[in-house]
């Protein structure tokens, strides 16, 4: 920890990480209310509101979704096809840029899926970037590596491994 | 206490949590030995229990190549963390579950963690890392029918 | 902008209720142990698990955990992300997390999955539960999977 720091600066920093760590898991939350059976107007503005206006979306399995209107139609997509998903998301790891306007996280997710009326694991690993707009956190761009989408009664190790996004 | 010293002991426990992510994230598959064994003290100890004690960063980073060799993929999932900081010494607990890949089979591990780690030239080094293996079960059976895989065969 | 003090009582604030539910979660993974969890709640607390069952007060949250030491004979629970929010004067706060629980329960494997909503309460400096709401998501058996069986009976 630099020395030349304000007490002041060094509360702000651990209040940053504390608000990126929630909204990541306000992230995941509603989008597990949102992709479930009842719920087919998924999604609404209050879960798009976690993401800037040029937020991206990308995966390894999915591609780049680039602003709010992409990110619109692939979450769309996901709701027609998944009646059930619990985003376990772990471990987080976070960066906040001495400017205090940007972040960076890394967290692990152990997903609980139904998708066609299949269940379903999912194994993947963020990337993400933040920044702060107006004193408010929001979601830049996600990177998600999945590692294994695996039918529940057959296990993670029949499949090849996935391709991986570099960092 | 002062606010300033607060504000330390706060900085301290994130600053651990971060070390033992990194120390969790350099054991997922690839295994990363050099970089998991720098994340202890040269006398550093690695307690697996009936997987064995290893004492010192060279036997700490063998047993990690030894798994990389072992083992073409897996996942730890480390999070719950129970950290506590004095002055330049800390104690953590924390859970852990894996997802590996074990002579062709995927696996499923439920684990506990331990450690105790010291502040040495600004960095938390670990002094001690624990395990407690509940389950490592494959995944066609869990852990009631069969409780342990044996990962060091 | 809140003064330091008040700023730095925040986020003790949450470690200490992060602390708490980490707790309850060991002292759980230790077949239960009823009166170490009955002493992380409220004396008036409630327990609610829905189908689970409801508990209020010391003596309903001490039974429920004596009946759980006896069914459930393993368990891990995994006490996933969280939001907390506290506010001034810091004697109260809400929380939300998630639970991945592997478990033995009547000697049959199962997965339980579930999110907590929890209120919590400062009594003479200590965080505690004053209420814990879970919502079972699926109960398991190992073979099954949240599909087939999403919800299996209790006993």
């Amino acid at each position: 920890m630099p020395s030349e720091r304000t007490v002041e600066q060094r509360l702000q920093r651990l209040e940053d990480i504390a608000a990126v760590r929630q909204l990541k898991h306000t992230y995941a939350k509603l989008m597990d209310a949102g992709l479930c059976h009842e719920n087919k107007a998924w999604p609404d503005d209050r879960f798009l509101a976690l993401f800037a206006d040029d937020a991206i979306w990308e995966s390894n399995v999915h591609g780049r979704h680039e602003g709010r209107e992409a990110l619109r139609a692939l979450f769309a997509g996901w709701a027609a096809r998944i009646t059930f998903a619990k985003h376990h998301t772990i471990a987080p790891s976070i960066d906040i840029a001495p400017s205090g306007a940007e972040a960076s996280g890394h967290w692990y997710t152990w997903e609980t899926i139904t998708a066609d009326g299949q269940p379903i694991w999912l194994a993947a690993t963020y990337n993400d970037d933040f920044v702060k707009r107006d004193r408010r956190w929001l979601i830049k761009h996600v990177r998600s590596n999945i590692q294994f989408r695996s039918p529940y009664h057959q296990g993670w190790a029949a499949e090849a491994p996935l391709p991986q996004m570099g960092a | 206490m002062s606010i300033e010293d607060r504000i330390r002991t706060l900085e301290e426990i994130e600053a651990v949590r971060r070390v033992l992510a990194a120390v969790g994230a350099t054991c997922d598959a690839p295994y990363d030995g050099a970089a998991f064994a720098g994340h202890f003290t040269e006398d550093g100890v690695m307690d697996l229990m009936e997987m064995g004690v290893y004492t010192g960063r060279a036997a700490i980073q063998e047993f990690i190549d030894g798994m990389r060799a072992r083992v073409p993929f897996t996942m730890h999932y480390w999070d719950g963390y129970a950290i506590d900081v004095d002055g330049a010494e800390a104690t953590a607990t924390w859970y852990g579950f894996e997802t590996p890949n074990l002579n062709g089979t995927a696996h499923l591990g439920g684990l506990t963690h331990d450690a105790t780690l010291k502040k040495i030239e600004g960095c938390w080094m670990v002094t001690r890392l624990g395990q407690q293996l509940h389950f490592m079960t494959p995944y066609d059976k869990g852990w009631v029918r069969q409780r342990v895989t044996d990962q060091t065969a | 902008m809140a003064d330091l003090e008040e700023r730095v009582q925040r986020l003790e604030a949450i470690e200490g209720i992060r602390r708490l539910k980490i707790r309850y979660a060991q002292l759980c993974d230790a077949n239960y142990d009823p009166p170490g969890l009955t002493a992380l709640f409220t004396e008036d607390a409630v327990w609610d698990g829905g189908d689970l069952g409801r508990y209020e007060g010391h003596d309903q949250i001490r039974g429920f955990w004596e009946g759980a030491s006896k069914s459930f004979t393993f368990a891990l629970h995994y006490m996933i992300g969280h939001t907390i929010d506290v506010d001034p004067p810091f004697t109260s706060g809400t929380g939300h997390w998630y639970i991945w629980e592997p478990a033995t329960v009547n000697g049959r494997a199962v997965f339980l999955g579930a999110t907590y909503d929890d209120v919590y309460q400062k009594v003479g400096g200590e965080w505690r539960f004053k209420q814990v709401n879970a919502n079972l998501h699926f109960f398991t058996p190992y073979e099954d999977g949240w599909v087939k069986t999403p919800m299996m009976p209790m006993d």
